[in-house]
């Protein structure tokens, strides 16, 4: 009597009760990604390797009524300031550079759900660093052309 | 000796048993399996998140919790600490719940021992997940939790039926599985053998459930009495940065003074300094969970309420009680505590063998009358 035979008869000794099980069991894992793995990795963010820089905020300049935002990124340190553009359900890639710091990091930016924003830095290394923030409402203003 | 259940009602309790535990099967073996991971999360979170570890892990803690809240409060970029939770095992550092900015909460971990502060982690975690798809199927509360805790009934039902359909059932403590024959029958052995000796642990998880079951269908103890001014929610973030160690000091200072034999597990400080800090732990009474021990005290000091497990109304304990029997962390912190859940965890995998067992024995027994059936000339 094979291994196969054993787990047919139990299958099909199952009936319909086999759908009922797997219905909730997969309810459970399919529900577990909106129970949230955390999208906190911000706060551990690590030293960028090799830049001596961390963002530490990101400004937005948003019309509350508009899809279309400028998003600004401050280095820790008195780094530059990069403009761009973006509608809020893309990914932008900007190439940012931190003051004191010869090594160019692209910096992707997308906007994970209305008023948050998740950066994502990739250093030297290659690893991307997550964080995300509540953008802060500088001020309403049209969205440039 | 005449046994004491006639043959038909043998026959009819075995087709109950065999029904539930093979229909159910899939289902029933996932909720068993995710809960016996659960009894070990911490463990298991320890393992892979360093940012919990102390090192190395000595006896006395070094740091109050107000100079480790300082330390805490320095790393929490702004957001709100909501909690403290300082575990009995020394091998744990201290957790402290942050609500950030724009209400995500993240865990902040500090070496009580060194003061160091050893990292973030987030707040879904090992446990969280085997919490809530053991406890409730990540669906919400009040759908999930009487799905699962219904199947305290089906280990009611499968335990009755599987003591009365083993016949002299006390006699098989020390029979040993006939390993020599085929697998139907050793399978069967080891299923009987395994069962006698996981009754107290299946009759158990089968009673808490019913509870939990009856809990979540409206037989919910009373609430545990607070004073009347924390029953007001305080506006969120209202000041709560002014909150410093010092103040979280003096109030567990004020709750061991209160209740001299409690041993601070947690503390939870209000989004507003005008309501008080709750400090929470284990004292003398047995089988209650933290919030039965709590001392309401003042930042500056003042005590504002407590109330002790021994308090407690009959209706409130069996609550109270329910936790820690079915989780197994009665047996409290350190290693005899480690101890029992690594025993609850040992039996929550027997009970699993149980249930993918029986219906191997099931499968094996109805495909063998099969292969018979087919070896008989028509």
């Amino acid at each position: 009597m094979s291994e196969r035979r054993v787990l047919a008869t139990v299958w099909s000794g199952m009936g319909y009760w086999r759908w009922v099980c797997l219905l909730l069991v997969l309810v459970a894992l399919v529900l577990t990604p909106l129970a949230g793995p955390s999208r906190a990795e911000w706060l551990a963010v690590p030293p960028l390797a090799g830049s001596g820089s961390l963002p530490v905020a990101l400004e937005s300049r948003c019309r509350a009524s508009s899809d279309r935002c400028r998003w600004r990124l401050r280095v820790e340190g008195g780094g530059s300031y990069r403009w761009r553009e973006a509608a809020s359900d893309s990914w932008t890639v900007v190439e940012g550079r931190a003051e004191g710091s010869d090594r160019v990091q692209p910096i992707s930016l997308r906007e994970r759900r209305p008023g948050r924003i998740e950066v994502c830095t990739t250093g030297p290394s290659g690893r991307c660093a997550r964080w995300n923030t509540r953008p802060v409402l500088l001020s309403e203003q049209s969205p440039q052309a | 000796m005449t046994d004491p259940a006639p043959p038909r009602l043998r026959r009819r309790l075995y087709g109950w048993h065999s029904w539930l535990g093979l229909k159910l099967s899939i289902y029933m073996a996932f909720v068993l399996v995710t809960g016996t991971f659960a009894v070990l999360s911490p463990e298991i979170d320890w393992l892979l998140n360093h940012e919990m570890r102390t090192s190395p892990a000595v006896a006395e803690e070094a740091l109050s919790l107000g100079e480790q809240f300082d330390v805490a409060r320095a790393h929490a970029r702004g957001g709100r600490i909501e909690s403290i939770g300082r575990r009995g095992d020394a091998w744990f550092a201290t957790e402290f719940v942050v609500l950030t900015p724009w209400q995500e909460r993240v865990r902040l971990w500090v070496d009580p021992y060194s003061g160091e502060f050893l990292g973030y982690t987030g707040w879904f975690n090992v446990q969280r997940f085997l919490r809530q798809t053991h406890r409730h199927l990540m669906l919400p509360v009040q759908i999930g939790v009487p799905l699962v805790s219904v199947l305290g009934i089906v280990l009611l039902v499968s335990l009755v039926s599987g003591l009365v359909v083993y016949r002299g059932f006390w006699r098989g403590f020390f029979k040993r599985p006939r390993w020599s024959r085929k697998p139907r029958v050793w399978l069967g052995d080891l299923h009987r053998l395994v069962g006698v000796w996981s009754l107290w642990f299946v009759a158990l998880m089968a009673l808490t459930s019913v509870w939990y079951l009856v809990e979540s269908l409206g037989g919910r103890a009373p609430p545990l009495p607070r004073p009347a001014a924390t029953e007001a929610v305080a506006a969120a973030g209202a000041g709560f940065e002014t909150l410093r160690g010092a103040d979280v000091d003096a109030a567990v200072a004020t709750a061991t003074a209160a209740m001299p034999d409690l041993r601070v597990r947690a503390v939870r400080l209000p989004p507003d300094p005008a309501e008080p800090l709750t400090v929470q732990g284990q004292a003398s009474a047995v089988l209650v969970r933290n919030r039965a021990n709590t001392v309401w005290a003042d930042a500056g000091g003042a005590i504002r309420g407590s109330v002790r497990g021994e308090a407690l109304n009959l209706h409130q304990r069996i609550s109270e009680a329910a936790d820690p029997l079915h989780f197994g962390t009665w047996g409290g912190g350190g290693l005899p505590g480690l101890g029992v859940r690594v025993l609850w965890f040992l039996f929550g995998a027997l009970m699993s063998f149980l249930s993918l067992g029986g219906i191997l024995i099931y499968g094996s027994r109805i495909a063998a009358k099969l292969e018979r059936d087919q070896r008989v000339p028509a």
